[in-house]
């Protein structure tokens, strides 16, 4: 007699092999995922409540759990005279972003959008910073502003070597370098617009500066919020290629610049050491930081949100 | 009739405002790159004498020095002496702990390999993991796809600071800081905007074609690799290079997580940062900035279409 359901595979069904293969595919992101932004994530919260000290043999750490000390160093040096600019500096840079750079990524979109004359010839030039690296553009312009420009205007110093006039070119600097890939979103998002709202628009005499603003703006106006509601994060990581401009010298700092050359010169242990006008933090200290950063613009974020959806023009 | 013929004749004022606009920027975005043209091929003394205006080539002829009496000396003198040592020291490991201490010689090859090695199979994952990623979450209609697209909007919506810390530690507890493979691992993400992207591609396809396939005996990884990814190939292909041109241009990642093994832009910036190197003079350290741009700009005039293509976000609405 022959058993019949020992050596018989059972077939597999369609959902079943589907479920197996989801699984198997999503294994590694998942993974990834869990390593590389939960828990590094549950480490910066946890670091910001430890300590770290050389152990007596010198092969490592000893570790211990403070309450709100970290968070209390923090501000202790971002008191200090050399750092009470940052904030400011870092506000500055979004109001120009925000008053400056995005009005006119969105005017030269909408230019290319209508594609007026030569607007293919703008486009690529448009896009054409954004693929150099800030190194090659900022010491190309660090150059055109130094050198060129003392040869040319027959003047002593710099626009780079005055204080005066440092902070308002480096900025100059970051609207002029900003355009890229924002230029390729916004005209991409009016290129959406139906060409029967436009044609009807054009029929009721709204052409140019009108059409632009009552028909345009309207329905590209999600996009525009979500680069908004990305600039208030951006306040904090914005380094104005600050660290490109001088490294580690920048007597201008911005919250972003301030915590990369932290976390490039930081480790573990404090060193609270004063180098290159800056107190440099231990790992755990820039991990208070950034909590505290993140407890202050995730609220933010949130009400911007609600507010753009709540006052905001809509397509309709 | 008349009256279209009146709106044509109706001039366009923000038309001729952005049209000046943008040509004083066109203008303003091709001088510095023409003064460093020139500027790359001057002898440091016409340089001296000659800050803005074309290049002398007397001076190279005359030069007495050996290795510069010729047009492009300074890219010759600028790749023969791109060099460096690249030092670090850190602690690897969880609880037996290991100190580890590197220095490395770098070259122009060895910056290029490490750019390659970095950036190509970087740009890579960071294309394939959000792509396969967004195909199985569309096409797969269990509710953990729900949960992932969720995920990416969180991660796009709450941004975390002082992650760097956290992460570097985590590098050095696993022995991947100053690898390859932890670059990689850390680029793999699928919570990125282009998930968005991808998952606004797939959903524009017909899963006629897949459902054939299947029916044809086609196992879904069959369908996956010779169905769903060639149809997409073009938008892989766009943001492959998209991600390619950013990561060549960063140095602020490799600084921090590769600092043994820096790519050609940190080796650049590294160069300009500490001229001494290749003689501190300013056309030597212009050369040593085109090195780094006219691959680039090689591959934006090859690829400028691609570059330039639209990228809808399926997040966004219209």
């Amino acid at each position: 007699m022959t058993d019949t359901t020992s050596g018989a595979k059972k077939k597999l069904t369609r959902t079943q092999k589907r479920l197996i293969f989801y699984i198997l595919i999503l294994a590694f992101p998942i993974l990834q995922f869990a390593v590389f932004y939960i828990y590094t994530n549950l480490n910066v919260i946890l670091m910001a409540f430890q300590k770290y000290s050389y152990s007596a043999d010198g092969l490592g750490y000893d570790v211990k759990l403070v309450f709100i000390d970290n968070f209390v160093s923090v501000f202790e040096i971002l008191k200090a005279k050399e750092n009470s600019s940052m904030l400011g500096n870092s506000l500055i840079a979004y109001g120009v972003s925000i008053f400056i750079s995005t009005p006119l990524a969105l005017f030269f979109s909408y230019y290319l959008y209508k594609k007026y004359f030569l607007s293919g010839m703008f486009k690529t030039v448009l896009f054409a910073p954004q693929i150099l690296s800030s190194v090659v553009l900022v010491i190309l312009f660090k150059y055109i502003v130094t050198d060129v420009y003392i040869s040319v205007f027959k003047v002593e110093i710099g626009l780079l070597d005055s204080i005066d006039t440092q902070f308002i070119t480096i900025l100059f600097f970051s609207v002029w370098s900003s355009f890229g890939a924002n230029i390729l979103i916004y005209s991409g998002s009016m290129s959406g617009i139906s060409d029967s709202v436009v044609e009807s628009a054009e029929l009721d005499g709204a052409t140019g500066i009108k059409e632009f603003w009552y028909i345009t703006m309207p329905m590209i106006f999600p996009t525009f919020a979500t680069f908004f509601i990305a600039g208030i994060a951006g306040v904090f990581t914005n380094q104005l290629n600050l660290y490109t401009f001088y490294k580690e010298s920048s007597t201008i700092k911005t919250v972003g610049y301030y915590l990369y050359v932290q976390t490039l010169n930081s480790g573990l242990v404090a060193n609270s050491h004063v180098s290159n006008n800056l107190t440099y933090m231990s790992f755990p200290e820039v991990s208070a930081f950034g909590l505290m950063i993140t407890l202050v613009v995730f609220p933010l974020t949130i009400i911007a949100r609600k507010l753009f959806d709540k006052y905001g023009p809509s397509a309709n | 009739m008349k009256n279209i013929k009146l709106k044509k004749r109706k001039v366009n004022f923000l038309a001729i405002i952005l049209f000046v606009l943008l040509s004083v920027y066109v203008i303003s975005i091709f001088i510095p790159f023409i003064w460093g043209v020139l500027t790359s091929v001057k002898h440091y003394s016409d340089f001296r004498n000659n800050t803005v205006g074309f290049p002398d080539f007397s001076y190279w002829k005359n030069s007495m020095i050996e290795g510069e009496d010729k047009w492009y000396s300074n890219y010759l003198i600028v790749w023969n002496n791109f060099g460096f040592t690249a030092k670090t020291t850190y602690f690897k490991g969880v609880f037996n702990l290991t100190k580890v201490t590197r220095s490395v010689e770098v070259t122009f090859f060895s910056a290029f390999l490490n750019t390659i090695l970095c950036v190509g199979i970087s740009s890579f994952l960071a294309t394939i993991v959000p792509c396969i990623t967004a195909y199985v979450c569309y096409n797969y209609k269990f509710r953990f796809s729900k949960v992932i697209y969720s995920v990416v909007l969180f991660v796009m919506a709450l941004p975390l600071f002082g992650t760097a810390p956290a992460t570097v530690n985590l590098l050095r507890q696993l022995g991947l800081y100053d690898e390859f493979v932890g670059m990689w691992l850390l680029q793999s993400s699928f919570a990125s905007t282009y998930f968005l992207v991808f998952y606004a591609a797939f959903s524009g396809l017909s899963i006629s074609y897949s459902e054939a396939a299947e029916i044809d005996g086609a196992s879904q990884l069959r369908v996956l690799i010779s169905i769903a990814l060639p149809l997409v190939s073009k938008m892989i292909s766009t943001v492959f290079l998209l991600i390619f041109v950013a990561q060549w241009n960063d140095y602020s990642a490799p600084l921090l997580y590769l600092p043994t093994k820096p790519t050609v832009a940190y080796a650049v910036f590294r160069i300009v940062s500490e001229p001494a190197k290749v003689g501190g003079e300013t056309p030597k350290i212009i050369a040593t900035l085109m090195i780094l741009a006219l691959p680039i700009l090689l591959i934006f005039i090859i690829f400028k279409e691609k570059l330039m293509g639209n990228i809808s976000m399926g997040g966004v609405k219209e």
